[in-house]
This record gives C-alpha cells, structure tokens and sequence, in this order.
C-alpha cells in the first residue's frame, strides 16, 4: 500500500512539473527587438576586449555589432544566420561558446568521454581489486593466518603470558 | 598483460601531450588569422576626411588595393604609418591603391598624425564601424592586401614589417586581373 502511495506521489510530481514548463512557455511573453538583439550579442565576443560579451562591452566596435544584430533582426535574418555572419568575418573566436560542430564538437564532447574514461577506469580497478581478494591462499599463508587468529584469541581471553616480553 | 595495459595507457597519453605541444609550439600566439583570406573583399564606398570623394572597392576592381585600418592614438599605427608611406612613394606610380579607414577616431587628429608620420592617400570615415566589422578588425593596425580580382591574398596585424609589405604588394602587382 505504501509502495501505491510512493508511486502516486512521484506521478503528481511529474504532472505539476509539466504544468508548470507549459505554463511558463505561454506566459513567456513575445520578446522584444533590443531583448533579441541582446541575447544574440551576449553569445558574441567583444573583439577588442578581455573576455566581455559584445552585450556587456560599451567599446565602438560592440556597439557597431549591436547596430548590425538589430538590423538583421529587423530585416528579418534568424540569429543563426546573424552568428554566421560574424563567424565568416572573425572567425570562430567571435562565438563565447565554441561551436558544436567541427572541430569545436571536441570541446563539448571531450567532459563527458573523459568522466565517461574516468568511471571506467574507476569499475576497472575497483573489479581488479575485488578478483584480487578471491585469489586462493598458499597453504603456508593460510596456515600463518591460523596461528594469527589464534594467538589473537589467545591474546583476547587474557591468556597471553605477557611477562615473556 | 596488466603491465602492458598500463604501458599502453602511459605511452597513448604522452603521444597525446607531446602531439599538443607541437601543435601549440608551431603556432604565433600573436597571429589572429582571419577567414577572409582567399575569400572576395567586402565592398565598401566611404567618404573620405577630406570630404570631397568617395572612393569604392568596386571602383578600384582591376587595381592591386592595400586596405589599411588605422587610428591616431594607436602607437604601432605610427611605424605603420611609415612604413606605408615608404611603400605608398615606391608602389603608388606601379597603379597600386592605398587607402586608410579611420578606427575609432576623428579627421582632425588623423589629418596631424599624417603630417607627423606621412601620408598621402585616401582616409575614409568608417561610420559605426561597420567595414572593419566587415573586415573582421580585431584592433589596429591591420592591413589587407587584395588583388585585382578583389579577393583578399593576405592580412597583416599589427605593423607590416618591410619586408613582408614589400612581398605582398610585388604579389599583387604580379596577379592576374
């Protein structure tokens, strides 16, 4: 029964989520011009500063971009388009994100494979270590062991005849 | 077998490293390259400071160009400065255009600057910047060299040694039209 309950719980969960990503997505009201234009300049690099976005930067030369974003916008171009039209100017060191493309695809794929590499090497030794235990003693190890555990019983009940040492 | 898992593993990541570092060694950390080489000039028709013309890329078709961007309060545009107006002297008969956009600044203090370092040839006003967003201008000076086809040959950032100006300007003058 409470299993049944669990179960419902995460399924309301769900369910509210959902609704609540619709609700959002219809409210979100129609962007303007100047808030596109930003968002576009925001994913651009200010050439002629110290890792400022052409959005943040107040340099002539972002503000001639910004100029060019509004007005290919207005024009009616998609931000794709406008992104590529800088990137066939400066080059992929315009973009703040490099391009999932290309050569630029190693830069977004390169985390996952090395945490993918890093887990698989972790599962290897930890199973390396766990077959290593399973390995069967030597009959001289594990007598050893015997007259370990044995004395360490000795030595527990208080029998141990300390004064030999 | 373990062992040469290892091995394998330790020789793959110095291959890697060492691959790395002779790829970043070869390059000029200085060098911006530019994905406008070999590609047509973007066209442009600009007013001069003088304000009595306007010159045009597509005018000059035929004609070796060398697109020089520029500003007065740039030091290195100052040796640059020079230099062209060394290679303006010698190549400006041979039929090569020079032309100069202002970036970032204003006639007046241009007009000086070319008093003090030479000068001679067409300065256009470049409103808003929008050609050296064309061209793609990281900062000043940069030079393009473009051929009389109008396909930019090469790009030169910061001040262009004279031996490199020099070269540049004798391809252009040997390409075809």
């Amino acid at each position: 029964m409470k299993r049944w309950l669990g179960w419902i719980a995460i399924a309301w969960l769900l369910i509210l989520c959902a609704v609540a990503l619709l609700a959002y997505g219809r409210a979100t009201p129609t962007t303007s011009l100047s808030d596109r234009t930003l968002a576009i300049a925001r994913e651009l690099r200010c050439p002629v500063c110290q890792g400022e976005s052409v959005a943040d930067s107040q340099s002539g030369i972002s503000q001639g971009i910004r100029a060019i974003i509004r007005r290919k916008l207005a024009d009616g171009q998609s931000p794709d388009a406008i992104k590529r039209y800088f990137v066939a100017r400066y080059g992929n060191k315009i973009l703040l994100s490099p391009p999932s493309s290309g050569i630029g695809s190693v830069a977004w794929l390169a985390p996952p494979l090395l945490v993918a590499g890093g887990m698989g090497l972790l599962l290897t030794l930890v199973f390396d270590w766990r077959s290593r235990s399973r390995v069967p003693l030597s009959p001289a190890r594990h007598e050893y062991l015997e007259r370990v555990q044995t004395e360490l019983a000795i030595g527990e009940s208080g029998t141990s005849n300390e004064e030999e040492w | 077998m373990r062992r040469g898992f290892w091995a394998t593993a330790i020789g793959v990541s110095a291959a890697l490293f060492l691959f790395l570092l002779a790829t970043g060694f070869r390059q000029d950390p200085n060098a911006i390259s530019s994905p406008l080489i070999h590609k047509p000039a973007s066209a442009f028709a600009l007013r001069a400071i003088d304000g009595k013309r306007t010159v045009s890329l597509a005018r000059l078709r035929g004609r070796p160009v060398v697109l020089n961007f520029s500003a007065s309060w740039c030091v290195d545009c100052r040796i640059d400065q020079e230099y062209l107006s060394a290679a303006w002297q010698k190549y400006a008969g041979k039929g090569v255009a020079f032309i100069s956009v202002l970036y970032q600044d204003n006639a007046s203090s241009m007009r000086s600057f070319t008093r003090q370092y030479g000068g001679g040839w067409p300065i256009l006003r470049d409103p808003g910047q929008q050609t050296a967003i064309n061209y793609g201008v990281y900062g000043v000076p940069e030079t393009f060299f473009i051929n009389r086809r109008g396909i930019v040959q090469y790009k030169s950032t910061g001040p262009v040694p004279w031996d490199v100006l020099n070269t540049q300007v004798r391809e252009l003058l040997s390409s075809p039209v």
